[in-house]
């Protein structure tokens, strides 16, 4: 049941972060956030529910289920924040490029 | 022969020592030369404003990717281009290999050359641990891209307007050369090798790739995998 579980949260956020709409991602990013703020304030403020939860999942610990669903889903977002970052270098070096190339035309003339 | 319809592409990071020699050399047969200065900060620029090539300079260092790049998309705008050379800064290259290989094009009737260094036997003067790193990169590669080459990892090529066209280098660091190739695979481009000599002396070694970078271009093409297969 573990396992199961673990492999279900790993898949969806594989195809949150990565198989879905620009906007979709985005959401995806978010929920992420949101799933693990709920479930640490959740935690904090009645740890029974997630104690429970975690006893039916077969994982033991309530601030276990907390931990692996934290570290599985920062891997994610890190590679979302990444792949953003590739992207906007792209658009940042063609702007550049660009301008190289129109200083380089003035130059000239 | 005349190669009006040439453009030559030199990218240029820190060459002050080597660039206008090597400019000279190329302008005896090449009239079209622009040597794209990537934020050097030695006085490479200068040097290159000694000859005639058409200087453009990148405001930001962005990597020989985004080089070849601004290079081509340069050359682009010149109606009368048919085909564009890359050529190494460093002196590594042979302008007779150019030459040559433009020849082979026509010949064959083919999109692109790809310059090879272990196409001939005699690859004694090749640094023992690059030619290992290069090994790897070239299977690795093979593996990604499905294109069978002796040698992925050459500056030297030779392409037509077509190819220039179709091309789009958006990976700014070395990881370009891998890219090519595998624009080359998707866009179904008719390539082929030829073999160059690469010129190997103290300076040029100094300048090659560490090992750690090919771990750089590794994950770079990961990740533009799944980029790519995710837009």
């Amino acid at each position: 049941m573990k396992i199961l579980f673990l492999l279900g949260f790993v898949t969806i956020c594989f195809l949150l972060t990565f198989y879905s709409s620009d906007a979709r991602k985005n959401a995806g990013f978010k929920i992420m956030l949101l799933v693990i703020a709920s479930m640490s304030s959740l935690l904090i403020i009645s740890p029974n529910i997630i104690n429970e939860t975690a006893n039916f999942l077969g994982i033991g610990r309530g601030a276990d289920l907390v931990f692996y669903l934290f570290m599985i889903s920062s891997v994610f977002i890190i590679a979302r924040i990444y792949l953003n970052s590739k992207r906007l270098e792209e658009k940042l070096s063609k702007i550049a490029r660009e301008l190289s190339i129109i200083k380089s035309r003035n130059n000239r003339k | 022969m005349s190669n009006n319809d040439t453009w030559v592409i030199v990218p240029v990071y820190n060459e002050e020592s080597v660039i206008k020699s090597t400019l000279s050399n190329l302008s005896v047969s090449f009239p079209n030369i622009v040597c794209i200065n990537d934020g050097s900060s030695d006085s490479s620029e200068n040097e290159i404003k000694k000859t005639n090539a058409v200087l453009i300079n990148h405001i930001y260092n962005m990597g020989q990717g985004a080089s070849l790049q601004t290079g081509i998309d340069y050359a682009l705008a010149d109606k009368g281009a048919k085909y564009f050379i890359t050529f190494d800064a460093d002196g590594q290259h042979r302008v007779k290999d150019a030459i040559d290989m433009k020849e082979y094009l026509k010949e064959n009737k083919a999109d692109i050359i790809l310059g090879s260094r272990f196409i001939e036997k005699n690859t004694n003067n090749i640094p023992k641990k690059k030619r290992v790193l290069l090994k790897i990169a070239t299977y690795f590669t093979s593996i990604t891209t499905g294109l069978k080459l002796t040698d992925t990892h050459n500056g030297l090529r030779i392409f037509n307007r077509k190819t220039a066209n179709t091309i789009v280098i958006r990976m700014n660091g070395m990881s370009h050369a891998s890219e090519i190739l595998s624009q080359i695979k998707y866009s179904k481009l008719t390539y082929k090798e030829f073999p160059v000599k690469i010129i190997y002396n103290d300076y040029s070694k100094s300048k090659g790739q560490s090992t750690l970078n090919l771990v750089n271009i590794l994950f770079d093409l990961l990740i533009n995998f799944i980029n790519r297969s995710t837009k």
